[in-house]
């Protein structure tokens, strides 16, 4: 059962750093610095 | 929804007065250029939702920048998606001359307008009157409202005015409207614009009065001459730069002790509550440890931003960036590089996106190349770590800490290599004879403002917490999988192979378990990555744990700290639960010699200081460039500068 856990964690720290990644690079969406207002306000226009 | 926009010259308060309509809490600054973009927020009447676009701050209508061109395409275009029903233009009380110019371009547009005098109080500082009536009579479909965004004043009388428009079709403008001059039609801009300030100077002079009172005026001038005197300006700039260095140095390290002391204990107490087994180390040796080395650096990063915000508050920034305009010009920086650089000492991406107000684009590209080399509050963790562990605590001339020093040496040199860097492109691969002029005026002094600062700090730490934190997180709990799992059966049998101590002695016995644990990792799968990159780093004085920390860094610095706490949490038997910096201390090479040395310590920090290793901002770079190309270049180019530089450090200091 503390395997599966463990796993399910591990496994979700990847797919949660990879979609981060992923959003980064190809997303409309920035975040990361001060003025995520900012960026927000430029992926709707 | 109706749209409101909020216009206005740059650094009249129209951040504030936005922030106070909207409830949000968007950042200002006593200095021009804080917002480079529209923003957008919403103001509710009842059921009604009306939404407020704050608008980049410009002086005219006619763009002489690409955050200047944001204002223009909307107010020229009525069929654009943000054109305001409603215009509320910001003006500074205290020189209504100026600001009246883009007033008059809007009210003449014929858009429903309400004139916003902000900054009373500092108007009537100065011994300045305003006779609204007559202001009134010059621009009679127009609503005033006398405000002052820092305190509040007049806000009930403008969301009155905004209700008006939002109760009827518009608000009446029965102003013939006049045509905007075509965007590149300077000659005709250039026209109008004499022909409006000929009027404005008669307006002026008809309904402001000006009283002797020359106290705050006198009290600014008397300021000014020491603080951007062409000698003392700079001396006094440092020296206060030297005394936040100082302050967080030995102010922050007794909670920075408490947190570390705390989440070593925690991790103790977890793992002699929980019962034995792979959860149980996840949380002691990946999670618990990697949410100490984030938490472990708040009373820093607070302490620093609350001192800068006070600088900032102050109106002193504004005179910091006046008198570096002056120092970057022999290096062919534009004087409206300053604000870009000055923001990247926060966070890099702020300040390449601020550099859109650069026309010439040679210029913008330097500035952008250049702005990561300034150090960035990621940084911070960084430096403190690596500068605790290895500059001795002590004092020079009686009075400096040394470790305070170095983190000050740092800044400088981020300041230092950016200038250099950017004289290098200027000369020999963009060459620009385009020279853009930067305008700024120095305003008033004013107390700081406790709440912006307290809103500052806690955003700041917020951004750090939140926003890093999750990163570091979940790579902490990738190297605690990596550190913990290895090919095979290969980490037993290595760790079988350790021969064990005869005797029940203590320090054997406790020599004996490091050894096992340090095996362990050798063979799992970090440990194998981590040695098959050693070759490359060792000229630079690290082992194959730092190299890991550096890879793993390269997603954002600070992650830095956080991948050393977990690398040296896992496999570790012992009892005694001890700060990071002690284990980091303690931590040997198999011949005896320390690995974290005076010579690896500084290569480190040099490194740090020069290298890219911020994907958010080689992201911004990517989108501000349209190109792949510049940040590959950015980050090819900073990255042989912090190897070479590590490289020469380690060698001459080792």
């Amino acid at each position: 059962m503390q395997t599966v856990i463990v796993g399910l964690i591990i496994a979700a720290a990847a797919a949660y750093l990879g979609i981060r990644a992923y959003k980064l690079w190809f997303g409309t969406q920035q975040k990361g610095c001060e003025k995520c207002a900012v960026h927000k306000e430029q992926s709707n226009s | 929804m109706k749209k409101v926009g909020l216009f206005g010259n740059p650094n009249t308060g129209k951040s504030s007065l936005f922030n106070r309509l909207t409830g949000l809490k968007q950042r200002v600054g006593n200095f021009p250029g804080v917002t480079v973009d529209k923003q957008l927020g919403n103001l509710k009447f009842g059921d009604e939702t009306v939404q407020i676009i704050d608008f980049p701050g410009t002086y005219s209508i006619y763009p002489r920048s690409k955050d200047e061109q944001v204002v223009y395409k909307v107010i020229s275009n009525p069929s654009h998606a943000d054109y305001p029903d409603l215009a509320i233009v910001v003006v500074d009380a205290s020189n209504l001359e100026r600001n009246l110019l883009l007033f008059s371009q809007i009210y003449d547009l014929g858009i429903p307008t309400v004139l916003v005098l902000n900054l009373t109080d500092v108007a009537s500082k100065n011994g300045l009157v305003i006779n609204l009536d007559q202001l009134h009579v010059h621009f009679p479909n127009t609503t005033i409202v006398r405000s002052n965004a820092r305190v509040g004043l007049g806000m009930k009388e403008l969301q009155e005015a905004i209700a008006v428009l939002n109760d009827s079709e518009k608000t009446p403008n029965t102003t013939e409207s006049i045509p905007l001059v075509a965007m590149d039609d300077l000659i005709a801009q250039s026209a109008d614009t004499t022909t409006r300030f000929e009027r404005i100077k008669r307006i002026v002079a008809d309904v402001v009065v000006k009283k002797e009172n020359p106290v705050s005026q006198h009290f600014s001038s008397k300021l000014d001459r020491w603080l951007v005197h062409p000698i003392l300006g700079y001396v006094i700039f440092f020296s206060v730069l030297l005394v936040i260095f100082q302050t967080v140095f030995s102010l922050a390290s007794y909670p920075m002790d408490w947190i570390d002391m705390g989440f070593a204990n925690l991790a103790e107490w977890t793992a002699a509550t929980l019962p034995e087994g792979l959860f149980s180390r996840l949380l002691t040796e990946g999670i618990i440890p990697g949410i100490g080395g984030v938490l472990i650096f708040i009373p820093q990063i607070g302490l620093l931003f609350f001192l800068i915000s006070i600088l900032e508050e102050t109106g002193y920034m504004a005179r910091v960036v006046f008198i570096m305009d002056k120092l970057m010009r022999p290096f062919g920086l534009n004087g409206k590089s300053v604000v870009p650089l000055i923001s990247s000492a926060a966070c890099a991406i702020p300040g390449v996106m601020a550099t859109r107000t650069i026309q010439s684009w040679n210029e913008r590209l330097t500035t952008i190349l250049v702005a990561p080399l300034m150090s960035c509050s990621a940084r911070i963790p960084v430096y403190t770590l690596l500068i605790a562990l290895v500059i001795p605590d002590q004092q020079i001339w009686g009075f400096l800490n040394l470790q305070g020093l170095v983190l000050f040496g740092l800044y400088a040199l981020g300041l230092v290599t950016a200038l250099l860097v950017a004289l290098v492109i200027k000369q020999f691969f963009r060459k620009s004879s385009e020279r853009s002029v930067f305008l700024l005026e120095l305003p008033a002094y004013k107390a700081p403002r406790w709440a912006n600062v307290g809103l500052e700090v806690f955003q700041k730490v917020k951004l750090f917490v939140l926003d890093a934190g999750k990163i570091i997180l979940a790579i902490s709990i990738i190297l605690w999988a990596l550190a913990s799992f290895g090919p095979g059966d290969d980490m037993e049998k290595a760790a079988a192979a350790v021969i064990a101590p005869e005797t029940e002695n203590p320090i054997a016995v406790a020599a004996y378990e490091d050894q096992v644990a340090a095996t362990k990792l050798q063979h799992s799968y970090m440990g194998i990555l981590g040695k098959t990159i050693e070759p490359v780093i060792k000229p630079l004085g690290y082992d194959w744990k730092m190299g890991i920390s550096l890879l793993t860094s390269f997603a954002a610095r600070e992650v830095f700290v956080g991948s050393l706490a977990t690398i040296y949490s896992v496999h570790q038997e012992s009892d005694d639960p001890k700060p990071l910096i002690d284990r980091l201390r303690n931590e040997k090479y198999l011949n005896g010699k320390p690995v974290y040395t005076l010579a690896s310590g500084v290569s480190l920090l040099v490194f740090y200081a020069f290298a890219m290793q911020c994907m958010a901002t080689l992201a911004v770079v990517k989108r501000e460039t349209k190109s792949w190309k510049w940040p590959l270049i950015q980050l090819g180019y900073m990255g042989v500068l912090a190897y070479l530089g590590a490289f020469i450090a380690y060698q001459l200091l080792k």
